[in-house]
C-alpha cells in the first residue's frame, strides 16, 4: 500500500467556542483526485487553511509527506501548491512577475519553469499584461500556474471552478487530471458543486457542520453487486408490473407507464429474460444514474440543523 | 532568503502608482523651494552692515533676557540662554548672522521636506503589510517555506530602504541643485551653544547632522505606523494615528514638559537628537546616551509587539 501525501488525522478546529471542525480524518493519494464537498459554512475553507498553515489546529494532526504542518512547516509546506479560496494575485503586477515573486520564495525554480508554466495554462501571450486586466478565468489559470510553480506533490485548491463558464470549468478539469496523473500529484478539491466533483475526482469525503459523514470512491456504481435504479419501457407495465412483484422485487414503481425498480446490475439481466420470455416487449432500459446530489442528499439528510 | 524577500517587496513597491507620485511630489516640493530661493536670495549687495545686523542682534538679546527672567520651562530658558551667547559670539567675532544664499543654505531649507518625506515613509509602512491583507495576496505569500519572521522583516527593512532612498535623493538633489544655482560662496560655519560655551562647527558636519536627526524620528514613527499596521492589518487606521502622532507629538511633548519631568520619557522629548549639538535638552539632565536608549526601549517595543501578532494570529480572510 502506498504512502498516503496528505493525511488529516482526528483535526479539530475551535474558535471561541465554536466547535467549526470535529474528529475530521481522511486520506489523499498520490496521483488521485480528492474531493472535499459539503454545503455552505461546513468547514471547508477552515479545514483548507489549517493544512496550508495560515490558521492554527486546535488538537489532530495534518501531515503532509508525513511532515507535520504544525511541527515541520518548513518542510511540509514546501511540498504544497494551493489557492485558497480565490486567486490572488497582485493586480498591480505582470502575469510574469507575479509568477517571479512566487519564484523568488521557493528553491529551484528558474526563469525557464517560469515561461514552461505560463504556456501550459496557456497565458504567454498575455505575459507582460498587468493581471487587474485579467478575466477571471485568465486569473484562476494564473491561479494553477502559481501553485504548480515549483513543482509541488500535493495540490489544495478551495472551490476552483468558482466563477467559472462551463467551458472553463472543463479545461480546468481536465488540466487537473492531466497533472495528477502526469505529475503523480494529490490534488484536494474542495467544492459545493456537487455534479462538477463528480467529473473530476476519484474519491470524495462529505463533511457537514465540521464533521465527516463519509467517503466513498466516486466509481462505485454500476459495478455488479451495487443496487442502482433502472426504467424499463415496457409495451404491458401493468402486467409486467405484477409479474415481477411475484418474482423479483418487493416494490415495482409505475409512474407514466415507466416501470422502475432498484436491483443490482445481476438482477437487471434476469429480469429483461424474464420479461421477454412472458411474450413482452421491452423499448428500452435505462440506468438511472445516481450522481452525487443525490448521494450528498442521502448522507446529509436528517443531519441539517 | 531574506534578500529575495526584499527584492520582491521593492519590486511590489516600485510596480504600484503611489510610490512614483510620491516621488514626484518630492521633485515638485524641491523644485518649488528652488524658485522661491532663486527668486529671494540674498547676495552681497542686500546684506546689512555690521552695525546694522549688531544694532538687531542686541535688540534681540534684550527680548531673550526677559524671557529668561520671566520662565521656568527648561526648554525657552535653553533657548533664551543659548542663543544670547552665540549672538555675543557673533557680534565679539564679526560673524553675521546674514550670508549670501549658497547650496548650504538651501539644503537646510529643504530640510521641511523632511516633514514631506515623513507622511510618504508612513504611508508605506502601514500599507506594506495592511495591503497584503486587505486584497488576500498574504495567504499566497505565507504558504511558501519563507517564515513569517522573515517575511515581516524583509517588508521592514524594505520600508526603512525607502525612507533611505528618498532622503537621499532629496540631499543629492538638493545639492546638485543647489550648488547650481546658489554656488558654494558664503561662511561655511554654524554656531552652536555646548555646555555654556559657543562652538563652532563645520557647516556640511551639522547639515549631516540634522538630516540623521530627522531620520532618527522618520524611522521611529514608520515603526509605530508599521507596528499599528501590523496588529490592526488596516492601513488607514495606521496612517491617520501616525501622521496625527508626527504633527502633533512633539507639541503634546512640549505641554508634558511644562507640568512634569516624565516627559523625558516620552517618544518625542527624544527624537530631537540634534538638540544635544545645539540649544540642550526638553528637560533638564538628559543626555545623549539616555536618548538613544530610550529610543532603543520604544523601537523594540514597536518591533515585538508587530512580529508577535503577525506570527501568532491566525489568518483568516
Ligand atoms: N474567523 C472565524 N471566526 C468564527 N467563525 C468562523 C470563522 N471562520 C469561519 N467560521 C465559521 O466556521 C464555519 C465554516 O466556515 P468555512 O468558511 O470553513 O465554510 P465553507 O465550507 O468553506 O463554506 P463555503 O462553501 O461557504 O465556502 C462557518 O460556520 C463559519 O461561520
Ligand atoms: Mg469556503
Amino acid at each position: 500500500m502506498q504512502e498516503p501525501m496528505l493525511s488529516l488525522q482526528k483535526v479539530n478546529k475551535m474558535i471561541g467556542r465554536n466547535h467549526i471542525i470535529r474528529d475530521l480524518s481522511f486520506d489523499v493519494n498520490p496521483g488521485e483526485i480528492f474531493g472535499f464537498l459539503g454545503p455552505n459554512g461546513a468547514g471547508k475553507t477552515t479545514t483548507i487553511r489549517m493544512v496550508v498553515g495560515l490558521t492554527g489546529i486546535s488538537s489532530g494532526d495534518i501531515r503532509i509527506n508525513d511532515f507535520s504542518i504544525t511541527k515541520d512547516y518548513k518542510n511540509a509546506i514546501q511540498y504544497v501548491g494551493t489557492i485558497v479560496e480565490n486567486p490572488e494575485l497582485y493586480p498591480y503586477l505582470t502575469a510574469e512577475k507575479n509568477l517571479l515573486h512566487y519564484a523568488r520564495m521557493s528553491k529551484n525554480v528558474t526563469k525557464e519553469d517560469i515561461k514552461q508554466r505560463l504556456e501550459l495554462v496557456r497565458l504567454s501571450h498575455v505575459r507582460d499584461q498587468k493581471v487587474s486586466r485579467f478575466s477571471l478565468g485568465m486569473k484562476q489559470r494564473l491561479g494553477i500556474a502559481q501553485a504548480m510553480l515549483h513543482n509541488p506533490k500535493v495540490l489544495i485548491l478551495d472551490e476552483p471552478t468558482n466563477g467559472l463558464d462551463p467551458a472553463g470549468v472543463r479545461e480546468m478539469r481536465d488540466y487537473l487530471r492531466k497533472v495528477a496523473k502526469e505529475e503523480n500529484i494529490a490534488i484536494l478539491v474542495s467544492s459545493h458543486l456537487l455534479s462538477e466533483m463528480e467529473l473530476m475526482c476519484d474519491r470524495f469525503a462529505i463533511i457537514q457542520n465540521g464533521k465527516l459523514v463519509k467517503v466513498e470512491e466516486v466509481s462505485s456504481e454500476g459495478q455488479m453487486d451495487v443496487a442502482s435504479f433502472y426504467r424499463i419501457e415496457v409495451d404491458e407495465p401493468n402486467k409486467a408490473k405484477k409479474l415481477l412483484l411475484d418474482k423479483y422485487v418487493d416494490e415495482v414503481g409505475l409512474d407514466d407507464e415507466i416501470i422502475r425498480v432498484n436491483v443490482t446490475k445481476e438482477k437487471i439481466g434476469k429480469i429483461i429474460t424474464f420479461l421477454t420470455n412472458n411474450d413482452m416487449t421491452i423499448y428500452e432500459v435505462i440506468r438511472e444514474k445516481q450522481t452525487l446530489e443525490d448521494r450528498f442528499l442521502e448522507a446529509t439528510e436528517g443531519e441539517v440543523s | 532568503m531574506l534578500l529575495k524577500l526584499i527584492q520582491n517587496e521593492w519590486m511590489k513597491l516600485f510596480s504600484r502608482i503611489g510610490t512614483y507620485v510620491m516621488c514626484g511630489i518630492l521633485l515638485l516640493g524641491l523644485v518649488t523651494t528652488a524658485a522661491f530661493t532663486f527668486y529671494t536670495k540674498t547676495q552681497e549687495e542686500d546684506l546689512p552692515s555690521k552695525e546694522q545686523w549688531e544694532q538687531e542682534l542686541l535688540q534681540e538679546n534684550e527680548n531673550l533676557a526677559v524671557d529668561e527672567q520671566e520662565t521656568n520651562n527648561n526648554y525657552i530658558l535653553n533657548y533664551a540662554r543659548s542663543n544670547q551667547a552665540i549672538n555675543t559670539y557673533r557680534i565679539e567675532n564679526d560673524i553675521s548672522p546674514y550670508e549670501v544664499t549658497n547650496v548650504w543654505t538651501y539644503i537646510e531649507s529643504n530640510n521641511m521636506l523632511i516633514q514631506l518625506i515623513g507622511v510618504f515613509i508612513i504611508i508605506v509602512g502601514a500599507s506594506i503589510v495592511a495591503h497584503e491583507f486587505n486584497k488576500g495576496t498574504i495567504k499566497l505569500l505565507l504558504v511558501r517555506s519563507a517564515s513569517r519572521n522573515q517575511i515581516l522583516a524583509s517588508k521592514f527593512i524594505t520600508t526603512i530602504l525607502f525612507g533611505l532612498f528618498l532622503l537621499a535623493l532629496l540631499f543629492g538633489l538638493s545639492f546638485v541643485v543647489g550648488s547650481i544655482l546658489f554656488g558654494f560662496d558664503g561662511t561655511a560655519v554654524h554656531l552652536s551653544y555646548i555646555d555654556g560655551e559657543v562652538v563652532e562647527r563645520s557647516r556640511i558636519l551639522f547639515l549631516g547632522l540634522s538630516y540623521l536627526s530627522s531620520s532618527v524620528k522618520l524611522v521611529m514613527l514608520t515603526s509605530f505606523a508599521f507596528m499599528i499596521s501590523t496588529i490592526f492589518r488596516n492601513e488607514t487606521i495606521a496612517i491617520a494615528l501616525s501622521v496625527m502622532l508626527m504633527f502633533v507629538g512633539s507639541q503634546a511633548t512640549n505641554i508634558l514638559a511644562l507640568f512634569t519631568d516624565w516627559a523625558k520619557y516620552s517618544l518625542f522629548a527624544n527624537t530631537n537628537l540634534d538638540v544635544y549639538f545645539t540649544n540642550g535638552p526638553m528637560v533638564e539632565g538628559m543626555t545623549l546616551l539616555f536618548s538613544v536608549v530610550v529610543l532603543i526601549i520604544y523601537l523594540s517595543l514597536f518591533l515585538f509587539l508587530a512580529f508577535l501578532f503577525f506570527k501568532k494570529r491566525d489568518v483568516s480572510i
